[in-house]
């Protein structure tokens, strides 16, 4: 087998791994759903054309005959017929007011709801656009918008959302802030519209300031491409701002190095895992692979996708985003690979002054700085021997309390006939003038793979 | 049900069959989805749209006992055309964003990088040959064209991304 099948089936392997997304069915659905919608729409304008041909060569007909006012009044018919149907679809899709239903508890399905998801249509059309919320739910964490947008016209590649505000009852504006970079909306050139998931920022406020907002908040959202704001009052539930809190203190022993699981706190949207090292243990452990909670034995309610972290000695929340459309009935959380270096390993320091790495493994070293205005641009060269042909990113961080910002703004890779990668990362330092910036890597010099499964089971 | 048999309920307006088919192949259309965009969202959009273009495309299918080729086709381009947009549109500041630091992510994007830049067609052989493990003959049936056509294709294709691969240093500069 060459170099080349090896590593494509290498790659096939790993592609395994991928965990399929618990959300994969809800986007088939919404997609055959989008398909129906332009189908019905292609159906009714060649409707609206055919009736429209028939007419004519019916009046043609009739005015040749003389009678041409019954055409008229036959067309008005079609016309009216064609009006009230439209205004039918108008009147059943549900109004706010319609969903007055109780959501008592997360278990207790609901028609108007589906998982911990509220189901409304809410559209509104302003100049070329339609954006209709779809769907809503909520918990001390974010907001979430599930949203479909329309744009009449031409073709259009993104629409941006200038302002946004998110107003409780009182008027007040508990509320927070779109992500930067969720404030524009890819439009699919093709159809020009889209269907997507908006998440909005919370703004650190408790469950009771949030409840204490009332059950109707308003969304303001203006598009720079629309004069007029689109509003508008969305249903919220105050049994979305409680939480679920299993206490678990369980130590998980994962080849002699220990992880201790404190706390699980599931949100509608969120589910929070509180985890520490243990003191005894002699390597730092960098980073947990597949950290999810499992819906029963096979389905993932709640998953993070792959990613390191630095898991120093005290307590440390991890955020994993939920499949909040499901109401979990029975939860294992579960990992897989357990990351680790030897202590002290995991911090390396830069002098500027000499361009020395302190306290680097000896594959690990620095091509270059520079400085550049306000940044450092920085080259680093690993060396790394390989047994398979995967890939090594480096990832250095500055630790908590120092201000800076790092972006990787390009990579090398080189593979050479011995298997030995060479990769080359720079990167921008925003830092304030220094003689030393310190690091966290991640690189790992430890895997340790076990499946490990603990069941939720004490509820507080 | 057999995957014909689904084809030719969905082609007659059976939704339900059309879900059901679309079950026997959401992991590999998934899949494919994330290894350009390296993102769940990302890779959930695609499926999304895929299923869309596909739900109104399926009178287009030749075969019914090629849904799965056809289908993964029509992801390979989507995933294609996205990504180059993408590359001419995104604010650079969004790129460094969607870069999350792992090896898995980067695993993927120099994947894409070598498979991306192969004409889509050898993509496609790489694709149904590696990833779906098609064997030639069912490839060459699929394409309507001779099997040693295939064999050559793919050649060229392996040793286009050993070119890739060898000129990598530049490449990612």
């Amino acid at each position: 087998m060459s170099d080349k099948d090896k590593w494509l089936k290498e790659c096939k392997e790993s592609d395994m791994q991928i965990p399929i997304s618990p959300k994969i069915d809800d986007h088939i659905k919404a997609g055959i759903q989008q398909a129906r919608l332009k189908q019905t729409r292609k159906r009714r304008i060649s409707q609206i054309f055919s009736a429209s041909a028939a007419t004519v060569m019916a009046a043609s007909i009739l005015f040749i005959a003389g009678l041409s006012v019954f055409q008229d009044q036959d067309h008005s018919n079609q016309q009216g017929d064609s009006l009230r149907n439209s205004d039918q679809e108008m009147k059943d899709q549900p109004s706010p007011q319609d969903h007055e239903a109780e959501f008592t508890n997360w278990t207790e399905p609901n028609e108007n709801y589906t998982g911990f998801a509220r189901q409304i249509e809410q559209k509104e059309t302003h100049d070329d656009i339609t954006f209709t919320v779809k769907e809503v739910v909520a918990d001390s964490n974010q907001l979430v918008i599930n949203y479909s947008i329309h744009i009449d016209g031409p073709p259009v590649k993104e629409l941006t959302i200038s302002n946004l505000n998110l107003a409780g009852e009182n008027g007040e504006s508990p509320i927070g802030k779109v992500a930067e970079r969720k404030k524009s909306i890819a439009i699919n050139n093709e159809s020009n519209s889209r269907s997507g998931e908006m998440k909005i920022e919370l703004a650190g406020l408790s469950a009771e300031q949030l409840q204490s907002s009332g059950d109707t908040w308003t969304l303001e959202l203006q598009f720079s491409r629309a004069e007029q704001p689109f509003t508008y009052k969305l249903p919220i539930n105050s049994n979305w701002f409680n939480s679920k809190h299993y206490e678990l203190n369980k130590v998980v022993d994962v080849n002699g190095q220990k992880l201790v699981i404190h706390d699980v706190i599931l949100h509608p949207t969120v589910s929070k895992v509180i985890l520490s090292r243990h003191p005894d243990n002699d390597e730092q452990i960098l980073g947990i692979h597949r950290l999810a909670l499992r819906n029963g034995e096979i389905n993932q309610w709640s998953s993070l996708e792959p990613v390191f972290f630095t898991l120093d000695s005290g307590k440390r929340m991890i955020t994993l985003q939920n499949n909040y459309r499901q109401v979990p009935d029975d939860l294992l959380l579960s990992f897989s690979k357990v990351l680790a270096v030897d202590e002290g390993k995991e911090e390396i320091v830069l002098n500027l002054k000499n361009e020395k790495l302190e306290g680097a493994p000896d594959w690990m070293s620095v091509e270059q700085v520079e400085k550049k205005n306000d940044d450092y641009h920085v080259t680093f060269q690993v060396r790394r021997e390989l047994k398979t042909p995967q890939f090594l990113q480096p990832v250095y961080k500055t630790p908590d309390g120092e201000k800076g910002s790092v972006s990787p703004f390009s990579r090398r890779t080189n593979q050479t006939q011995s298997n030995t990668v060479t990769l080359i990362s720079s990167v921008f330092y925003n830092v304030p003038e220094t003689n030393k910036l310190r690091f966290h890597t991640q690189i790992i010099d430890k895997e340790y793979n076990e499946e490990i499964t603990i069941p939720l089971t004490s509820q507080n | 049900m057999g995957e014909q048999q689904l084809v030719k309920r969905a082609r007659k307006g059976d939704d339900e069959a059309f879900y059901e088919l679309l079950q026997t192949v959401k992991s590999s259309l998934y899949r494919t989805a994330y290894r350009y965009f390296g993102n769940e969202h990302d890779a959930l959009d695609a499926v999304q749209e895929v299923t869309c273009k596909a739900y109104l495309k399926l009178h287009n299918l030749r075969k019914p006992g090629h849904f799965k080729p056809w289908i993964l086709r029509i992801m390979m381009n989507y995933c294609h055309d996205e990504w180059r947009r993408r590359k001419r549109t995104l604010p650079v500041e969004e790129i460094f964003s969607v870069t999350s630091y792992d090896e898995d992510t980067d695993r993927y994007l120099i994947l894409r990088d070598l498979l991306l830049d192969l004409d889509p067609k050898m993509q496609e052989i790489i694709q149904l040959k590696y990833f779906e493990d098609w064997t030639l003959s069912q490839i060459a049936e699929w394409k309507r064209v001779p099997e040693g056509t295939i064999k050559t294709r793919l050649n060229r294709a392996l040793k286009q991304l050993r070119f890739e691969w060898e000129k990598g240093e530049e490449r990612h500069v």
